[in-house]
């Protein structure tokens, strides 16, 4: 810096867009000079990150400019692996995607599957793959998080993650459960650092003590996998110390209502509903049979109900049942969980405390659904967030499920103080789409893909009883699928099972690498050939990325991506929103620079590509293409009469909110508002959503729903109990024999919890083995970034003390970790701050050889490693040889986390992480050496 | 002159608060972010996509664990470093080209890269490794407090601050004054007992550090009546109970 | 820290060239040379000097300003070293170029130099000397090394009567040096815990690091010798510097520059062990936030 140093002006130009690096999609300020980003920072005016920006974000120019950039259409010339490939112009490329595609549209459409891993946008690809006519489309939700997601939306019609956030400006304790550096990460940072300054209190329940777990002012360190028995056990010390809210149960709640319970009743499991399928509540006052939405029911919680032959228990009674069970005492579940009882008791107590003792309200007359008035908005300031570290088992499901009934007992769901949700939540499950799987030639999928089922009748079965997808979604092996299952498509695609496939399409998912469990097995069935006809049999690939991930290598076709700054995207309410409790919002990216090179954004290829297939949505009546592009058809498709990808500035007059006629200069208008739309919800109709009319009303007006949409809590998910009674099923749901114990064992449509560990295996693989997002990067998105390699150029397995000390490790040891599956070599490290049976290491970190730019030797690819090479997709066999999915028998969400090891010092001179892949040869550069 | 100014109008500086930083290294890439941005193009990288890459970096986040001896637990802690802008700054004096100075007007130490001759001695002086070498440009570099930002009348007023402290997520990073008692720096450092890194080597440092609050211990028990073992029907029963008062 | 050899070998050449410089001009001074001595061992003493200077240079990573390290003599060791062996070679060259061309002893000028060829080895021990940063350096025996160093080198050579005293008065200083290291090291002030703020000793540990790779500040200031190869190297250095020198100055008969000469090649050798030892056994405490308790 010069002693006269004078600043000067940092840019020409400030372009307002959003950040793609995670799923936070903050608002960001783009500097640019001579079609150059020079510099990017947070943008202060956007409601989600209010000017911060993280690690991540912050390096966006290295993630923009990254020596790893795809340059052109590529086909590959070698074989699948070798990473040879040669450069082919657009129009060859597309010629070649519409030959393989064509005759596929005409005569077998499910022979395309077409999956997306971390892209946003997948309200378009999923309307796209449904006008193809396939039913093989998700996005990656399967492996990620679904078991949030719909335990979330089947109780609370919500969920956590970017769905709904703690109220940080009124919560007074929160409880994290399972969170590491995850969705929805800078506002809760900012939440966080809020919450702390207040005063408040933060709880964290995490096997290990990183990052926001190390603020917390209490560290729960829990045995992975057994957050679902601490937090019955809460409910049940709650129960007992009669801290419940009995209101918020009565009226807010399935609580009150009947429930079957004879046996031989056809109706068993199910609600007591009149003839126009209303379900009846017993009268607290007159003892007399209503229905919940009767205007004057004042619904009783314990009264029970019989009806000739048939009884009727109320579900809050079966509740009661349940959890009053000694088996959750917190004294039984203690060891288990690896919390003293008096640790779980006082957590309780102070739970109890904050939400009974020093509750809030705020002074605002509002309406319930039943029309009953009421005065204010009662707050038990209580707030619970949960992430992946409750997903990823394959008791995730019924843990998330567990996690909201706590929060309903406490009453602290859309209060002031407790979880909020942001719009377009509250959804009960009953307001989404069921999945539809009715395909056929040259048509279209009878309706989008994903959905959320109401009983076995909605399972995906053709009516010869095969199963209608290619990754088994919502089978009996997981009914309640609602994300699909990505991490089961290769596999399923290479065994053929439930059918052959022909072109395997996938956009943006490592699926070759970390996004798989076994890599090696997953790149074997990418690679194998038949040995009658020498064809792969995986007959063709294509894929689209920006970047020379690992997976590249092993496609076909490969259709080039921009960077997130060269494109148009949008953030939209019918994808994963963005928002606040108080405040709608969407938002929109742009291209704030022109790539300089041959790529194109692969929304744009695709609607290029609909037209080329002559599909409907895409085309006119003449043929031609009815959108000019992705940016056209933001702005011009309509989903439903009105409402849009962007809910801002529509109408002709481009003030219209929510509803209005399309405006071709909307993406204008986003620009100039800052990249963003945002609107306040009035004041009355910001809290109790479910059951707020003034809620429901404004939801409406805005387009979020075409009817207003109240509805109760529940607790009792009967399609969960329709799914247990199999037996007056057609032959073609029936599920088979094997299937039979589990679903009517882990099918319970009251929350419950199970070990995820064979008992007989603990002794060979004690530990639980784990990972865990590092802030700084995101996947595997971070190595090619010049600034974040040099902080993760290279990972360790982080041990706790007891396992240090039992093996001798000293600093620089290596450690052999094998699991029933397989066994990797790694570097060690020690660190006290965690649960004493688990190992631990930061995700995605370690690469493969000739990938992403990397010279060949870097510490990513030599020293660095993935846990995913010790998981297997199949569990072991059965004595009946039947092999289970690893993964949630409910939803099918991967259970990555259930991993059990064991470990052993080993001599490594070499210093090389095993196992080792060979060197991918890349069709761009290396980058380069010294870069000022 | 690398002699230390006598009086200065303000002490501006840094404080971070440990008790909210969760390691999120917002600050150290939009630090290096900044300093590598724009036409201030100043931070180098070295075997940028090979092994061993050496990047020039002005502010690192380090992760501690401490062992609570009471609770037998340990309490993992995040560590931003970047130079402390001391009062008595031992790389200043030690200059010998007269590179390395302190502004009178606002005690930030700077480096004038056009007289560094990079021979590292400054480096050397720093206790807390506020200084390193750009490999390529051979000269000196450190945390400037933006300078380049807080004096740019270009900025709206609420950015001039350093890039750290807007891009930190937590606000575990504010920017002051401590030379005026009512910033919120100097009023937060009070209140929390703001301290000083290695005080013994007598730097006096401007920066300072808000250490990790005491964590609370919820093994003990709220007080509470003994609540009777309830069974099923007894719970029922004092539910219907209350259902009829309310 | 890191021992550069440019660095360890500007030390150890310097102070050598200057010891020379010192004991020329004092033995000119009270004529017990001959003029002829005083020209060629000024010469010897200033290209030693030169050499280790220049040395010096091959550290900076911007040559360029090299020469600007002349200003900041008011507050900086290093530019009063830069200044104070200036001002000595100069009175070299004056005393030299009289003594040879005008054949006129000037002993004034001499016993100057030689004053000021002792303060540059002082402003050049006090450059390490003033850093708190570096508790075992931060001691009088900092400066008492380098200057007995120097003295004794010189002496080795052109007044061996006298080097015996000096290689005691060294050892002395050597052993007293390594045991101020070797305590500083144990009862340092500094550790992780005030590293980071805490005032009490906390038991503190780094889990993980602030980047995997190396950087500056671990390359130049964090290193690491084993107890036993320092032991090792100690004793070799006392070795070379001080037992074979004594021992070959006290069977000496030959009254020989040449064997004076070798006999100071072999002390340098020890001293460059020592001197090897006083940058790769001295912690910095910027180690502390890299390494943990």
């Amino acid at each position: 810096m010069n002693k006269n140093f004078k600043p000067e002006k940092t840019s020409q130009s400030v372009a307002k867009t959003t950040c793609y690096m995670c799923a936070c999609r903050c608002g960001i300020d783009v500097h640019v000079k001579n079609n150059e980003v020079i510099h990017i920072e947070g943008n202060r005016d956007h409601p989600v990150n209010k000017g911060v920006l993280c690690a991540k974000g912050s390096s966006g120019i290295f993630q923009h400019k990254a020596a790893s950039r795809l340059q052109k259409p590529l086909l590959r010339e070698g074989e699948r692996g070798e990473g040879k490939f040669k450069e082919i112009s657009w129009e060859k490329a597309l010629e070649i995607a519409v030959k393989w595609l064509k005759p596929l549209r005409k005569k077998s459409p499910e022979k395309l599957v077409f999956f997306t891993g971390r892209d946003q946008s997948q309200s378009f690809t999923g309307w796209w793959a449904q006008q193809f006519g396939t039913p093989n489309y998700a996005a990656h939700g399967g492996f990620c998080s679904v078991n949030m997601a719909a335990a979330g939306i089947y109780t609370i019609g919500g969920s956590f993650w970017e769905f709904g956030t703690p109220d940080w400006d009124q919560t007074k304790l929160l409880v994290l459960l399972g969170v590491a550096e995850d969705h929805d990460s800078n506002p809760i940072k900012i939440g966080l650092g809020k919450l702390k300054n207040r005063g408040g209190k933060i709880v964290a329940v995490n096997p290990v003590r990183t990052g926001y777990n190390a603020i917390a002012d209490q560290w729960l360190g829990i045995k992975p996998g057994t957050d679902g028995l601490l937090i019955l056990s809460l409910v049940h010390v709650l129960l007992q110390r009669k801290k419940i809210d009995l209101e918020y149960l009565q009226f807010f709640t399935n609580a009150p209502f009947l429930v079957s319970v004879s046996e031989s009743s056809d109706d068993n499991g199910m609600f007591l509903r009149d003839k126009d399928g209303v379900p009846l509540v017993v009268d607290q006052k007159t003892s007399k049979l209503k229905q919940f939405t009767d205007k004057t029911v004042i619904p009783a919680l314990t009264k029970a109900h019989k009806i000739g032959e048939k009884s009727y228990t109320s579900v809050f009674s079966l509740m009661i049942e349940k959890y009053l069970d000694e088996k959750y005492a917190p004294s039984n579940v203690a060891d288990e969980c690896g919390i003293p009882a008096t640790t779980i008791n006082g957590l309780a107590d102070q739970i109890a405390d904050v939400a009974f003792n020093q509750s809030i309200s705020i002074n605002q007359t509002w309406t319930d659904f039943r029309g009953k008035k009421r005065d204010r908005f009662v707050g038990r300031p209580v707030s619970f967030h949960a992430m992946r570290g409750i997903s990823a088992h394959s008791n995730g499901f019924q843990t998330c499920r567990a996690i909201h009934i706590l929060q309903i007992i406490l009453g602290t769901i859309d209060v002031p103080g407790g979880f909020r949700y942001k719009p377009p939540y509250p959804k009960p499950s009953s307001a989404h789409p069921k999945p539809h799987f009715n395909f056929g030639k040259d048509r279209p999928l009878d309706g989008p893909h994903l959905g959320y089922i109401a009983g076995p009748e909605d399972l995906g079965y053709r009516e010869d009883g095969s199963m209608a997808r290619i990754d088994k979604a919502y089978t009996w092996e997981n009914p309640m699928s609602a994300h699909g299952l990505m991490h089961t498509v290769i596999s399923n695609c290479y065994n053929g099972d439930p059918y052959k496939i022909d072109t395997l399409f996938m956009y943006m998912a490592n699926m070759a690498w970390n996004s798989s469990m076994n890599t090696e097995e997953t790149i074997k069935k990418l690679t194998e050939k038949n040995s009658d006809t020498g064809d792969y049999v995986i007959p063709r690939i294509i894929y689209s990325d920006s970047y020379y991930s690992e997976t590249v290598a092993y496609a076909d076709l490969i259709l080039p991506d921009t960077t997130y700054l060269e494109r148009h995207d949008c953030i939209s309410l019918l994808d994963r929103p963005i928002g606040e409790p108080d405040m709608v919002c969407d938002a929109i990216r742009w291209p704030v620079v022109q790539p300089d090179r041959d790529v194109r954004g692969f929304q744009d290829v695709l609607l290029d590509l609909g037209v080329k297939l002559q599909l409907p949505g895409m085309i006119q009546e003449n043929g031609e293409a009815l959108y000019g592009s992705y940016a056209d058809y933001i702005q011009q498709h309509e989903r439903r009469p009105g409402v849009g990808p962007l809910a801002g500035f529509r109408g002709e007059d481009q003030k219209s909110s929510g509803r209005g006629a399309p405006n071709d200069n909307q993406i204008e208008c986003y620009k100039e508002n800052g990249g963003f739309w945002s609107e306040e919800i009035p004041l009355e109709a910001q809290y109790y959503k479910p059951w707020n009319k003034s809620y429901q009303q404004w939801a409406v007006k805005m387009g979020l729903y075409d009817a207003e949409q109240p509805f109760v809590f529940q607790i009792y998910l009967e399609p969960l109990a329709k799914l247990q009674k199999t037996r007056d099923l057609p032959k073609h749901l029936k599920p088979k024999k094997e299937l039979e114990k589990r679903i009517s064992e882990k099918m319970d449509p009251l929350p419950i919890w199970w070990s995820n560990v064979d008992p007989e295996k603990a002794k060979s693989f004690p530990y639980s083995a784990i990972t865990q997002r590092p802030a700084a990067m995101y996947h595997s998105w971070g190595s090619q970034n010049i600034w974040l390699r040099q902080i993760h150029g290279s990972n360790k397995l982080f041990v706790s003390e007891d396992i240090w000390a039992k093996h001798s490790f000293t600093d620089g040891d290596w450690a052999k970790v094998t699991s029933e599956t397989s066994s990797i070599t790694v570097p060690v490290a020690l660190m006290r701050g965690q649960n004493k049976d688990t190992i631990w290491t930061w995700n995605a970190i370690g690469k493969r050889s000739g990938t992403w730019g990397l010279a060949n030797d870097v510490d990513e690819a030599k020293k660095g490693f993935l846990l995913n090479h010790l998981i297997s997709d199949l569990l072991p066999e059965k004595p009946d040889g039947y092999r289970w999915s690893n993964s949630d028998p409910i939803t099918g969400q991967a259970a990555w986390y259930d991993l059990m090891v064991r470990i052993e010092k080993v001599d490594n001179k070499k210093e090389l992480s095993l196992p080792q892949f060979p060197i991918i040869k890349s069709p761009i550069a290396t980058g380069k050496k010294q870069v000022k | 002159m690398t002699d230390l100014p006598k009086c200065e109008n303000k002490k501006l500086g840094l404080l971070i608060d440990l008790d909210i930083c969760v390691g999120c290294h917002a600050c150290v890439v939009s630090c290096k972010e900044w300093n590598s941005s724009g036409d201030t193009k100043q931070l180098s990288d070295v075997n940028a996509h090979q092994k061993e890459p050496i990047g020039t970096f002005l502010n690192h986040v380090h992760s501690y664990e401490k062992e609570n001896m009471d609770k037998n637990e340990s309490e993992p802690f995040y560590f931003p470093k970047s130079c402390l802008h001391c009062e008595d700054a031992p790389c200043v004096t030690v200059c010998p080209t007269g590179a390395s100075y302190k502004r009178p007007e606002d005690g930030i130490v700077l480096v004038n890269e056009d007289d560094c001759m990079g021979c590292g001695l400054c480096a050397w002086a720093c206790p807390y490794g506020a200084r390193e070498l750009d490999l390529l440009s051979g000269v000196m570099k450190k945390c400037t407090l933006c300078v380049d930002r807080i004096d740019n009348q270009d900025l709206p007023e609420e950015d001039r601050v350093p890039a750290c402290v807007k891009s930190c997520p937590t606000g575990a990073r504010s920017f002051g004054d401590f030379n005026d008692p009512n910033s919120k720096v100097s009023k937060i450092s009070r209140d929390r007992s703001g301290v000083d890194l290695m005080p013994e080597m007598k730097t006096k440092p401007v920066n300072k550090y808000l250490l990790p609050r005491i964590k609370s211990n919820f093994d003990k028990e709220l007080d509470r009546k003994e609540s009777s073992e309830l069974n099923v029907s007894g719970f029922l029963s004092w539910v219907d109970k209350a259902l009829d008062k309310l | 820290m890191h021992p550069a050899p440019s660095i360890i070998l500007f030390t150890i050449l310097s102070g050598f060239g200057f010891g020379v410089i010192t004991w020329i001009g004092i033995l000119q001074y009270f004529s017990m040379v001959s003029s002829l001595e005083v020209i060629s061992f000024s010469i010897l003493g200033g290209f030693f000097a030169v050499i280790g200077l220049i040395s010096s240079t091959f550290h900076l990573a911007n040559k360029k300003n090299a020469i600007k390290s002349f200003s900041q003599w008011r507050s900086s060791w290093l530019s009063r070293e830069a200044v104070a062996s200036v001002i000595c070679l100069s009175l070299v060259f004056i005393n030299v170029s009289f003594v040879f061309f005008e054949k006129y002893s000037l002993s004034l000028v001499g016993i100057t130099a030689s004053i000021f060829s002792f303060i540059t080895v002082f402003t050049t021990s006090m450059i390490y000397a003033q850093l708190r940063s570096i508790p075992a350096w931060n001691t009088m025996l900092t400066p008492l090394i380098f200057l007995s160093a120097s003295i004794l080198g010189g002496a080795i050579l052109l007044k061996q009567d006298y080097a015996l005293y000096g290689l005691v008065f060294f050892s002395v200083i050597q052993l007293l040096f390594w045991v101020y290291s070797d305590s500083s090291e144990k009862n340092m002030k500094t550790n992780l815990s005030t590293a980071l703020g805490f005032n009490e000793n906390n038991s503190i540990r780094s889990f993980d690091k602030a980047h995997t790779n190396q950087n500056y500040l671990l390359n130049e200031m964090v290193y690491k010798v084993g107890r036993k190869h320092s032991k090792r190297i100690r004793y070799i250095s006392f070795l070379f510097a001080v037992l074979i020198p004594s021992g070959l100055i006290l069977l000496n008969n030959h009254d020989s520059y040449l064997v004076a000469f070798i006999f100071s090649f072999l002390h340098l050798l020890g001293l460059y062990f020592s001197r090897w030892l006083f940058f790769a056994e001295a912690v910095h405490v910027v180690s502390f936030y890299y390494e943990g308790n």
